[in-house]
């Protein structure tokens, strides 16, 4: 380490302290602000909650409606809906959503499938 | 007030401690974009792509005005899809499109006519005023469509009927017309016969001394052509290639040919050759012995009503002991065209014909055709079936042919091409 062999003000060092303190004050803030909002939002359970959506978009319902069920792990709801697609006959809508205790929706997919891929997936456990 | 100035150490260490903070916490936030959200919505994307060919196996008309359309799949103006489709012999190459900012994610696949999903036909012979008469070991399984709807128990050559029931499956009365092939698939055949691209010589490419053509179905279609025969010889030719020539096309069992068309006025599959392709003649396509063509292979001839694309005597053979999964095909202005399938010899797929078909061998699938017709000696024989299987309960799961009659509008995967 390089050592000052000469003298320096303290009110600039007073000055660099002050500004130091108030940066990692308003670091800690920020961080604090971050935190609470991935909370509120749900961005830490996303990437689970993504999971769970992938995990059941896989195999479709057998029957039109909603099936509802909630993971032990996180508490999460997991709500499965089948609907008419476009009034297409053997066509339809499938949804996964993915919702939160306090009702927030944290994911949601979607695709489309037909009566026969329905039949002919193999048997969800 | 003097200070040491040693402090201004411990302030820029803690500046330094501070950037680092500030910058684990981007980082997080730019990984956490890059790889949770780009991943997820690169899965959105492939869930998007296949909603969309989930669609056109359906039958759901999407390309009814061009050969490209873009889907709004859930009417959110996100969901965007591009769809094209371009026709490859008698199936089609769809390719589906989805993209998110700069993620791009796409699909494509070679579809046919879902075999499954149509009737369980395993004849149709229309009725031209005589009855089918089956003789020898014939078996037939799936619903018939024969002439009054009677089946009828013979001897031909020595060979009375040998089972008791004389065929496992309904039998129904047809009509004096076959069922109409699509129409599509009678175009996309006539239509690879107009206009062929002639520049790239076959000859040429052979002298080059090089002898694996090999060409991705994302890519343009790449035709090679000679006006006199071709013989492929040790060539190995895979993708989307056209082979055409206006005289014979040998293909040759020491060449390797894997999914490409073959338009020739002669096709000439030599003994023992083993590989996948759709043979198109304007008069014959002749297959030896120990022939094996692997789905998806189709051998078809196909005129036009005002003989602008016909040949003589148009007849598709098959020897004895080969094996072909796919199509096979003839259809002609004036009804006549014949195919042979000899002894020994099993056809996985689809047999029409609006000819006559003479059968010795063995089909897994549909027959479809105007008569039966056989010569022994000097006798021959008209809607009689010596000694000959045909099971539609053994065709292949999932395999793609064409659509006879236009009630089976629905497309299955055969493979996917990226």
């Amino acid at each position: 380490m390089v050592k000052l062999n000469y003298r320096l003000k303290g009110t600039t060092l007073i000055e660099t302290i002050v500004s130091m303190v108030l940066i990692v004050l308003i670091i800690a803030m920020v961080v604090k602000t971050m935190l609470q909002t991935e909370k509120v939002v749900g961005t830490e359970i996303k990437p689970y909650a993504a999971f769970l959506a992938r995990v059941n978009i896989e195999n479709a319902p057998r029957n039109e409606g909603s099936v509802e069920y909630t993971d032990e792990y996180s508490g999460l709801r997991i709500v499965k809906t089948l609907s008419c697609y476009k009034n297409i006959s053997n066509l339809f809508l499938y949804e996964v959503d993915i919702v939160n205790s306090d009702n927030r929706l944290i994911e949601c997919k979607k695709r489309i499938v037909s009566l026969y891929s329905i039949d002919n997936q193999p048997e969800s456990e | 007030m003097k200070l040491k100035g040693g402090m201004l150490y411990y302030t820029l260490f803690l500046m330094i401690i501070s950037v680092s903070v500030v910058s684990l916490i981007i980082l997080r936030g730019y990984l956490f974009r890059t790889v949770f959200i780009d991943n997820e919505k690169s899965h959105e994307l492939d869930l998007n792509n296949n909603s969309a060919l989930e669609l056109y196996k359906e039958g759901v008309d999407l390309f009814s005005v061009s050969d490209s359309c873009n889907l709004d799949l859930y009417n959110d103006s996100i969901s965007f899809v591009g769809m094209k489709k371009e026709k490859w012999g008698i199936y089609d190459i769809v390719l589906s499109s989805a993209r998110w900012k700069n993620l791009i994610s796409s699909s494509a696949g070679l579809y046919g006519s879902d075999l499954d999903r149509g009737e369980d036909i395993a004849l149709y012979l229309a009725d031209q005023g005589i009855n089918v008469s089956l003789s020898g070991a014939t078996f037939l399984k799936g619903t018939c469509y024969v002439p009054s709807g009677i089946l009828r128990p013979a001897s031909a050559e020595g060979y009375p009927f040998i089972y008791k029931k004389l065929s496992t499956g309904e039998v129904k009365s047809s009509s004096k017309k076959l069922p109409a092939m699509d129409p599509e698939v009678e175009k996309s055949i006539l239509s690879l016969f107009i206009n062929i691209d002639t520049t790239q010589s076959f000859s040429d490419l052979a002298a080059s001394g090089k002898n694996k053509f090999e060409n991705s179905f994302l890519s343009k279609t790449v035709t090679y052509f000679e006006k006199s025969s071709i013989s492929t010889g040790e060539t190995t030719l895979s993708g989307k290639i056209i082979l055409a020539s206006t005289g014979t096309i040998n293909i040759q069992p020491t060449s390797e040919i894997n999914d490409i068309v073959v338009l020739a006025r002669k096709i000439v599959i030599k003994d023992g050759f083993r590989g996948s392709l759709q043979a198109f003649a304007l008069e014959a396509v002749e297959v030896g012995k120990n022939v094996r063509l692997i789905y998806p292979s189709t051998l078809a001839i196909c005129q036009d009503k005002e003989k602008n694309i016909a040949g003589n005597n148009p007849h598709i053979s098959i020897d004895e002991n080969s094996d072909i999964t796919g199509d096979v095909i003839v259809t002609t202005y004036d009804n006549s065209g014949s195919i042979i399938i000899g002894k020994k010899t099993s056809v996985s797929g689809q047999v029409y014909c609006s000819g006559s078909v003479d059968l010795s061998g063995n089909i897994s699938g549909s027959v479809y055709c105007n008569s039966f017709r056989f010569s022994v000696g000097g006798s021959t024989y008209i809607n009689h079936i010596l000694n000959a299987t045909i099971d539609f309960s053994k065709m292949p799961h999932r395999l793609s042919g064409i659509d006879a009659g236009g009630t089976n509008k629905t497309k299955s995967l055969i493979k996917w091409l990226n």
